[in-house]
């Protein structure tokens, strides 16, 4: 199939994209607003996928490595089109409302995505590099072109957030131990 | 709710759920990313859309006609006198007797409460079939109904058909009786839009032709076929507990009826796909010329001595060929591996131009032949020269034809991206208008006569074609060539003239 890739058959492309793209897309929905921009960062994260696909070494999975192209992507299509400037005031994400009907029962795993996606698209980014993607605050600074502090404080920030709407939604059980107390004005 | 989620390792646990998700993206991704990666086949697409529609816009003003086609589907409920009559259940639950011809053979089926047993009547009316079965264009649907009963207590005899369809008006819904679930349901009273219906309903006869359209239209764009059951059974005995029959927009709303129902199985088809079939649809720009059975014509032996004087001995007719168009659609059936038969309808407008010049009118004689054999004159007014002669203006022979390709194509050579037709057909064609020039039996005019001019004919026709075999759609490029098998004109004009089409076929299949 990588083969076949490299020497742009369309077949091998096609199985290609068939294998990673549902998987790919569940990434991309976790950066973008609604369906229609995910499958826009996939589509552009998949063209960048075949026109680099010469560039992949074979150290690592390629699951992997198409990852990281389509995170990549999905920031610099956020960035391009200045998401994060239009998005909430990270400094007022405690002003979001978190209904109890906003999310129709369904799996889990898609339940903790949609609680993810409730989230400010700047906490939101932060959460899904930090603790999804796996990286350090030194390179999300990098990446968002964002002090490093920042990135911390938004995590912290993103998280304590996250918890609470996990909590809301009852998917999520207030640990006895850590129970901490997050204002929501 | 789920409490799997452990807050002990947060980030573990929320890049675990994330992976986890999946979400599949829609056709038009791999679209956006085919076209960005294979980019060079975009542009043909786009140039030979573009000459078709100029091609069909050509047509169009050509033509000079339009054709409307005006297509209604009546839903309406009202009553009509034309619809099948047949026995009407009165309010005391009587059964009266059929009152026209449009009587109904069915099979009743009493189902009494607390009684599972049935027993078969036959009530004379039409049928389609010996069993005694209402065929579906003569429908009677009936309601049964069975308040509370049990699985046991409805078992309705299975050789029963029954159609169901949804409610278009005041029909009342009808629950399938030929139930093997005991699922007791309420007449729905309200009108509902024609849809996919997923419960039985009774419609009045007049309208089922046109609800079945409808739901096999819907039905194919599902591609969930409908299930059809008749029920056959009219009235019996009383209203208030059993069948109720209705076969006109009788309110029967303000009844409640429990009835036994079924839930209908909607199984999903897989709509065939018929490979054999291919349709083609194609735009030819042409050149038109013509030829003669003579390459010269002779003057006529009974011209007038003065005009055989001043005449050459033999003159020629000067012509240059005139652009046209085909266009049309073809269907090629797959006879053989490499065999395909071709017909469908073509359109074309061809001709030439004759050169002529202005003269003074005078008159000019045409010989012709009778049904006899023998030759007679028509004499026309003409101010048209044969050409001969300084400012040159030109005439113009065309005709638009309607015709249909019968013929072949074999398979010369093929491949998964490319392959090599030729083809051979005869198309037998109407001249739906045309315009004609005949020189002049003594050569040295035009005179204007359409009416000469044959209203059918014939074409031979050759191409050969080559085929690119995109990932959708198919491109049909080559050469395309076509003669007039008979003359142009009618018997009675002694010259043979026959149109030649040289082309290049344009064409896009799925």
């Amino acid at each position: 199939m990588l083969q076949g890739c490299l020497d742009n058959l369309s077949t091998a492309q096609e199985a290609l994209y068939n294998r990673f793209s549902p998987r790919m897309l569940g990434v991309c929905y976790r950066y973008a607003h609604n369906r229609e921009d995910a499958e826009d960062m996939l589509q552009e994260g998949f063209i960048k996928v075949y026109s680099q696909i010469h560039q992949y070494k074979g150290s690592g999975a390629l699951e992997g490595w198409i990852r990281k192209i389509v995170v990549h992507t999905c920031i610099n299509v956020l960035k391009k089109n200045k998401k994060f400037s239009d998005s909430v005031d990270l400094i007022h994400a405690s002003s979001i409302q978190i209904s109890d009907n906003n999310i129709p029962s369904m799996l889990q795993a898609k339940q903790v995505v949609e609680c993810i996606r409730l989230l400010p698209i700047g906490y939101r980014t932060v959460l899904n590099l930090y603790a999804i993607e796996g990286f350090s605050h030194k390179e999300i600074s990098a990446i968002l072109e964002i002090e490093e502090s920042t990135s911390r404080s938004q995590y912290t920030r993103a998280r304590a957030l996250l918890e609470e709407i996990l909590i809301r939604k009852k998917i999520l059980q207030k640990p006895r131990e850590n129970v901490r107390m997050v204002s929501i004005k | 709710m789920e409490r799997r989620f452990d807050m002990s390792d947060f980030e573990q646990s929320l890049k675990d759920h994330a992976d986890q998700f999946k979400m599949t993206p829609s056709k038009r991704v791999w679209n956006g990313i085919y076209n960005n990666l294979h980019p060079g086949s975009k542009w043909p697409s786009i140039t030979v859309a573009v000459v078709f529609i100029i091609g069909l816009v050509t047509i169009g003003s050509l033509n000079n006609s339009t054709i409307k086609s005006d297509r209604s589907v009546n839903t309406k409920t009202n009553p009509t006198t034309n619809s099948p009559k047949s026995e009407i259940e009165t309010r005391d639950g009587q059964a009266s007797a059929p009152q026209t011809n449009n009587r109904i053979y069915s099979e009743i089926i009493d189902l009494q409460k607390n009684n599972n047993r049935g027993r078969k009547d036959i009530i004379e009316g039409q049928t389609n079939n010996s069993s005694g079965k209402i065929a579906s264009s003569s429908l009677s649907i009936v309601v049964s109904n069975l308040k509370g009963k049990s699985n046991s207590e409805s078992n309705v005899q299975s050789n029963l058909t029954s159609n169901s369809f949804s409610l278009t008006g005041n029909e009342v819904m009808l629950a399938d009786i030929n139930a093997s679930v005991a699922n007791t349901v309420t007449v729905n009273e309200q009108k509902t839009e024609v849809a996919l219906i997923q419960k039985p309903v009774i419609l009045r006869p007049d309208l089922q032709a046109t609800f079945r359209q409808q739901q096999e239209e819907l039905s194919k764009d599902l591609f969930i076929p409908v299930t059809y059951k008749i029920f056959s059974i009219p009235w019996y005995g009383s209203l208030a507990d059993r069948i109720l029959f209705v076969d006109r927009i009788e309110p029967v709303l303000n009844h409640q009826i429990d009835i036994l129902s079924e839930t209908l199985t909607i199984p999903k088809i897989h709509k065939k796909k018929n490979n054999k079939i291919e349709w083609t649809f194609y735009v030819n720009p042409i050149i038109s010329t013509v030829s003669f059975n003579k390459k010269t014509i002779q003057p006529s032996a009974n011209t007038s001595p003065i005009v055989v004087l001043a005449n050459q001995p033999s003159f020629k007719i000067i012509h240059n060929p005139r652009f046209g168009i085909e266009t049309g659609a073809e269907m090629s059936l797959q006879i053989a591996k490499k065999l395909q038969f071709i017909t469908g309808l073509n359109l074309s407008y061809s001709g030439f131009n004759n050169v002529s010049n202005l003269v003074h009118p005078t008159f000019a004689t045409l010989n012709l032949n009778d049904n006899n054999g023998e030759t007679y004159a028509k004499n026309y007014i003409t101010h048209y020269g044969n050409g001969q002669s300084q400012d040159h203006i030109n005439l113009v022979n065309y005709s638009i034809e309607a015709s249909i390709p019968l013929g072949i194509q074999y398979n010369i050579w093929g491949s998964q991206k490319i392959r090599i037709d030729v083809s051979s057909l005869l198309e037998p064609s109407v001249i739906i208008r045309d315009d004609a020039y005949l020189i002049s039996s003594d050569g040295r005019y035009y005179v204007n006569d359409p009416m000469l001019v044959r209203r059918t004919n014939v074409d031979g026709h050759l191409g050969s074609y080559i085929t690119f075999i995109g990932k959708k759609i198919k491109w049909h490029l080559g050469p395309d060539f076509r003669y007039q098998l008979l003359s142009t004109y009618t018997n009675i004009y002694p010259t043979k003239e026959h149109l030649i089409d040289y082309g290049i076929r344009i064409g896009i299949s799925k």
